[in-house]
């Protein structure tokens, strides 16, 4: 199975199989960061589409530095925020908890029942960045000097943004169970 | 399926969708690369006349020089030493020629990239500059018999130490108007001219200690140009805002 380095110096020189490649290996990982963020499938898939069709734009001047899935993760991260900046009334924050509640978000599948909802509530209550971090953190497994560079800030600041983001989970789960 | 044991499963149909979106807008879009002969030609078109009159009036002024002062190896070195930074005056602004006039955005995005364009400017600013050093050497050298190896380190030098401090200064005062270029490079050149016309450093100094010089020098230019160019290939990166 060829690398990613390798499918991208292809599709540069034109192949089509190997844009089919690195579609099917990177499209679950990149659909279920953006269910994560926005919180519905639906529109989780269309800004899917969106990202992929950006990167295959974006592929004749990407150049090798650090790794392909960190600059995917970006375009993916930039789209969701794009979304946010635009999102239209019809999908407002309470359609989204609606849709959690009936089953259409991924951390349903994860712990079930009314733990997930307030998990998914309380992941939403947190600033973008925070939450950008902590899902791409324990959610895709990225250590903090990939989100670092995917958030374009220091290790530094990445790591900061994950404590302080599970710091006020923490503290939100607490007050919501009554401890 | 990730560390806590979830998988989203995806819908094959939607894969299908973007792969064939994606592959229709490959065929739409098929990547030409502008042969270097050709780009190194459409750039030549664009040099700054500014740069080509200061290598004639250099020129002309070696000539006046050269006919009207006594022979000597000294007089020799002093001309070229002064028509150095003449000759390199505008080299370092016509490098960023897009960032003075408020184009390097829209360069960046054009069908040429940003950082190719800046490598072929270099080649022409550099080897005008250079070719039109070793023409001036020549003419000394045919003109009063001395030895022209003992005078290129005098002309090569200052050419050196101009476009280092004229490297430095672009990006430390991160000039952005073309009244700010050419004022900073006629200051870089002015204090390329004034310590050795003050000092006398010109006689002092041994023939092999401005060997050991230039190599120096040439060395810190060569870093000062692979450190622009690699900011300039790190695309959307403004020069002057790399580190």
């Amino acid at each position: 199975m060829p690398d990613d380095s390798k499918l991208i110096r292809l599709i540069k020189q034109g192949d089509k199989q190997a844009f089919d490649t690195l579609v099917r290996r990177h499209y679950p990982n990149i659909l279920a960061f953006c269910c994560r963020r926005i919180g519905n499938r639906a529109t989780a898939e269309d800004l899917t589409q969106d990202v992929f069709l950006k990167l295959v734009a974006a592929i004749y001047k990407y150049r090798a530095v650090g790794k392909f899935s960190n600059f995917l993760f970006t375009i993916a991260a930039n789209t969701c925020n794009d979304f946010f900046r635009k999102k239209t009334p019809a999908l407002s924050g309470d359609d989204i908890e609606e849709q959690a509640d009936s089953g259409g978000s991924p951390e349903d599948t994860l712990i079930g029942g009314e733990q997930a909802k307030q998990l998914y509530s309380q992941l939403r209550a947190l600033p973008d960045m925070q939450r950008e971090a902590l899902i791409l953190h324990y959610f895709h497994g990225l250590k903090a000097k990939d989100i670092a560079e995917i958030q374009g800030v220091v290790p530094a600041t990445a790591k900061s943004r994950i404590k302080q983001g599970l710091d006020k989970l923490r503290k939100a789960y607490k007050e919501d169970m009554g401890l | 399926m990730n560390k806590f044991g979830e998988s989203i499963v995806p819908d094959e149909n939607r894969i299908e969708q973007i792969i064939t979106e994606g592959q229709r807008y490959m065929d739409s879009h098929v990547p030409q690369r502008t042969p270097r002969l050709v780009l190194l030609v459409q750039q030549l078109r664009y040099i700054s006349p500014l740069l080509w009159v200061t290598q004639l009036l250099a020129l002309v002024l070696l000539v006046i020089n050269v006919s009207t002062r006594a022979v000597g190896v000294a007089a020799a070195r002093e001309i070229l030493f002064a028509a150095a930074p003449l000759i390199s005056l505008f080299a370092v602004p016509e490098l960023f020629k897009d960032i003075c006039r408020d184009m390097s955005e829209l360069e960046n995005v054009c069908k040429n990239s940003g950082s190719r364009i800046l490598t072929m400017r270099l080649i022409i600013v550099g080897g005008i500059n250079i070719s039109v050093l070793t023409l001036l050497t020549a003419v000394v050298s045919g003109s009063w018999g001395v030895s022209f190896a003992a005078l290129i380190l005098y002309a090569l030098v200052p050419f050196n130490c101009l476009c280092i401090l004229n490297l430095l200064a672009f990006r430390l005062f991160r000039i952005r108007s073309r009244s700010g270029a050419a004022a900073l490079s006629v200051l870089s050149a002015a204090a390329v001219l004034y310590l050795p016309a003050q000092t006398g450093v010109l006689a002092k100094i041994s023939e092999r200690l401005w060997g050991g010089i230039f190599i120096a020098t040439l060395l810190i230019l060569i870093w000062q140009v692979l450190r622009i160019l690699r900011a300039a290939k790190s695309q959307g990166v403004l020069l002057w805002n790399s580190k």
